[in-house]
C-alpha cells in the first residue's frame, strides 16, 4: 500500500540514524563503556594522595562538563539548521540536546559541589567554570521554559531556536568575562584538575571516561529524538485525522 | 561518603531517565501504531482500485 | 530605490521607525515614567535591604546602579512590545516591504534612547544618595557600553517573551543569563570610575564594546525569525 507522503519523521536523509536497531546497539555500547568508565575510576586509577578517593568524583565530574558543552553546542548547530531547512528533525535533535545536556549540567554542578565540600569546606566556590557552567544552566532552563510557554508547535520550535543561537554565541563571552572577574579575587584555591602532572593511569581512566559519557550523551539524545519524532508524527496523524472529521 | 553520593546521584539520574524515555516511547509507539491502524484501514476504503 | 540626500533606504526606514516609537512614547509617557520611577525606587528600597555603612558605600553602590537599570530596562522592554501589540501596528509593519532588520534595529535604538533617559535622570540621584565622587567621563561611558549591550540582547529578548504565555517571567529568566557579562563588566568599569577599586577599566570597557557588536550582529541576523511571516 502507497503512502501518498511521508511521515514527518522520514521525511529526512538522517532519519535512518534514530532507527530502533541502531538504537539497541548504540545502547549497549554505551552500556559497556560505561561499566568500563566505573571500573577505571573506581579500581583502575590510583588513589590520589592528597585528596583520598573523594578525588575520583573528578573522573565523571569533568566528563559531565564536557559533554554539557557539547551538548549546547549541538543545540546550537541544530538550532541553526533547523532555521535555514525547517526539518522537523533538526528541531527534535535540539530539543533532545538540550534535555540531556541540562541532565548533565545538573549532574555536573552536584558533583562539583560535592568534591568541593570535602576539599575546600565549602559547597559552592565562585571558581570560573563552576559559574560559568551554572549560567549555562541557567540558559537551558530558559530555553526549555521557552518551549513549554508557547503553544504554537512551530513558534516555539523558532523561538527556542533564535535562543540556542544566541545563547551559544554568548557562553564564550560569559566564560571570559566570569574568568576575569574571578582573577580579583585570587583568594579562591584554583584546584587544577588532577594537580600539575596526571600520571599515565589517570589520564588513561579520565579518558576513557570521557569517551563513555560521550557515548551516553550519544544514546541519550537519540532516544530522545526519537521519542520526540514519534511526537511529531502523533501531532501529524491526529490532524489528518481531525481533517478528515472536517 | 561524599565519593559514594556522587556516585549515586549520577546513576540514579541516568538510570531514571532512560526509564522514563522508554516508558514515554513505548506508550507513544503503542498510540502511533493504534493510529496508524486506523488510518490505513481508512485509506484502504478511498483508495483506488 | 534612490539614495535621497545621500542616506540608504535602510537607515531611512530605521530613522522614521525611531521617531515614530520615540513620538508615540512621548505622547504616553508611560514607559518612561515607570521606567525612572522604577530605577528610583530600587535605589531607595537597596539600601533598606542591604545594610550600607556609608565607607563601603562605594563598593556596593555600582551592583545596585546596575540592577537598578537592569529592572528598570526589562521593565520598558516588556511594555514596548506589549504596547505594541495591543496597538497592533506590527502587522502593518510586516506587510510594509521593510528589512526585518531594521524594524530589529529601530525598536533597539528606542529602547537604547529610552533607557539612557531613565539612567540619566537616575545618575544624579544615585550619586547623591549613596554619596559616592564619580568621574563623570567614564561612568557615562561605561553606562553607554553597557546600555547599548543589555538593549540589543532585551529588545530581541522581549519580541520573543512577548508571544509566550508568561512573559514577565520569561523575559528576566531568558535575559539575565545573556547579559552576565554586560552586568559584570558595567559594574566593575562604574565602580573604578567611581573610585572604589584602582584597576584599570580598560578590559572591562573593551569587554562590553565586543559584547554589543557581538550582541548587536547577532540579534539582527536571526530577529527575522520571530517574526510571522
Amino acid at each position: 500500500m502507497q503512502r501518498l507522503d511521508l511521515p514527518p519523521s522520514q521525511a529526512h536523509p538522517l532519519a535512518g540514524l534514530f532507527s530502533e536497531r541502531s538504537g539497541v546497539s548504540l545502547a549497549l555500547v554505551a552500556m559497556l563503556s560505561m561499566g568500563a568508565a566505573l571500573y577505571a575510576a573506581l579500581l583502575y586509577a590510583p588513589t590520589e594522595r592528597i585528596q583520598g578517593d573523594v578525588q575520583r568524583i573528578f573522573y565523571f565530574h569533568v566528563p559531565l562538563a564536557w559533554t554539557s558543552y557539547l551538548a549546547f553546542f549541538v543545540v546550537f548547530v541544530a538550532s541553526a539548521a533547523y532555521l535555514v531547512k525547517r526539518a522537523p528533525l533538526m528541531d527534535a535533535v535540539a530539543r533532545s540536546s538540550a534535555e540531556v545536556g541540562l541532565l548533565f549540567t545538573t549532574m555536573m554542578l552536584i558533583t562539583g559541589s560535592l568534591w568541593a565540600r570535602p576539599i575546600w569546606g565549602t559547597w559552592w566556590s565562585w571558581d570560573a567554570r563552576l559559574t560559568t557552567t551554572l549560567l549555562l544552566w541557567f540558559i537551558y532552563v530558559g530555553y526549555l521554559m521557552l518551549r513549554s510557554s508557547v503553544d504554537d508547535e512551530e513558534k516555539a520550535a523558532r523561538y527556542a531556536a533564535v535562543i540556542g543561537i544566541v545563547g551559544a554565541v554568548d557562553i564564550p563571552i560569559i566564560h571570559q568575562s566570569v574568568v576575569w572577574w574571578r582573577s580579583l579575587h585570587p583568594e579562591s584555591v584554583v584546584l587544577a584538575s588532577g594537580g600539575p602532572a596526571m600520571p599515565g593511569s589517570m589520564l588513561t581512566a579520565l579518558l576513557v571516561s570521557l569517551a563513555a559519557f560521550t557515548i551516553l550523551y550519544v544514546v541519550l539524545v537519540l532516544m530522545r529524538t526519537r521519542l520526540e519524532l514519534a511526537r511529531v508524527d502523533l501531532r501529524a496523524l491526529r490532524r489528518r485525522a481531525l481533517e478528515r472529521v472536517a | 561518603m561524599f565519593l559514594f553520593a556522587a556516585l549515586t546521584i549520577v546513576w540514579v539520574v541516568i538510570v531514571g531517565y532512560l526509564v522514563v524515555l522508554s516508558g514515554r516511547l513505548s506508550a507513544l509507539q503503542r498510540e502511533l501504531d493504534a493510529l496508524k491502524r486506523q488510518d490505513s484501514w481508512t485509506e484502504d476504503e478511498d483508495a483506488p482500485r | 530605490m534612490s539614495r535621497a540626500n545621500g542616506r540608504s533606504p535602510f537607515f531611512r526606514t530605521v530613522n522614521t521607525l525611531v521617531w515614530r516609537d520615540l513620538l508615540s512614547e512621548y505622547r504616553s509617557r508611560e514607559i518612561l515614567g515607570g521606567g525612572i520611577v522604577f530605577a528610583l525606587l530600587t535605589l531607595v528600597v537597596f539600601n533598606f535591604a542591604i545594610d550600607l555603612r556609608l565607607e563601603s558605600a562605594e563598593e556596593v553602590a555600582p551592583g545596585i546602579l546596575w540592577i537598578g537599570f537592569a529592572f528598570a530596562g526589562m521593565l520598558a522592554f516588556g511594555r514596548s512590545f506589549a504596547a505594541e501589540r495591543e496597538r497592533g501596528t506590527l502587522d502593518g509593519l510586516l506587510l510594509a516591504p521593510i528589512d526585518r532588520g531594521a524594524i530589529y534595529l529601530a525598536r533597539a535604538i528606542t529602547n537604547a534612547i529610552l533607557m539612557c533617559i531613565v539612567e540619566l535622570v537616575s545618575l544624579p540621584v544615585f550619586v547623591a544618595l549613596y554619596n559616592v565622587r564619580a568621574a563623570w567621563g567614564e561612568l557615562l561611558l561605561t553606562t553607554a557600553l553597557g546600555t547599548i549591550g543589555f538593549t540589543s540582547a532585551g529588545t530581541l529578548v522581549a519580541a520573543i517573551a512577548a508571544n509566550t504565555r508568561a512573559r514577565e517571567i520569561m523575559l528576566p529568566v531568558l535575559l539575565l543569563p545573556l547579559t552576565v557579562p554586560v552586568l559584570i563588566a558595567s559594574v566593575k568599569a562604574t565602580a573604578v570610575a567611581l573610585g572604589a577599586q584602582s584597576v584599570e577599566p580598560l578590559p572591562w570597557l573593551q569587554l562590553l564594546l565586543a559584547f554589543d557588536v557581538i550582541m548587536v550582529a547577532t540579534s539582527f541576523l536571526v530577529f527575522e525569525y520571530i517574526l510571522d511571516e
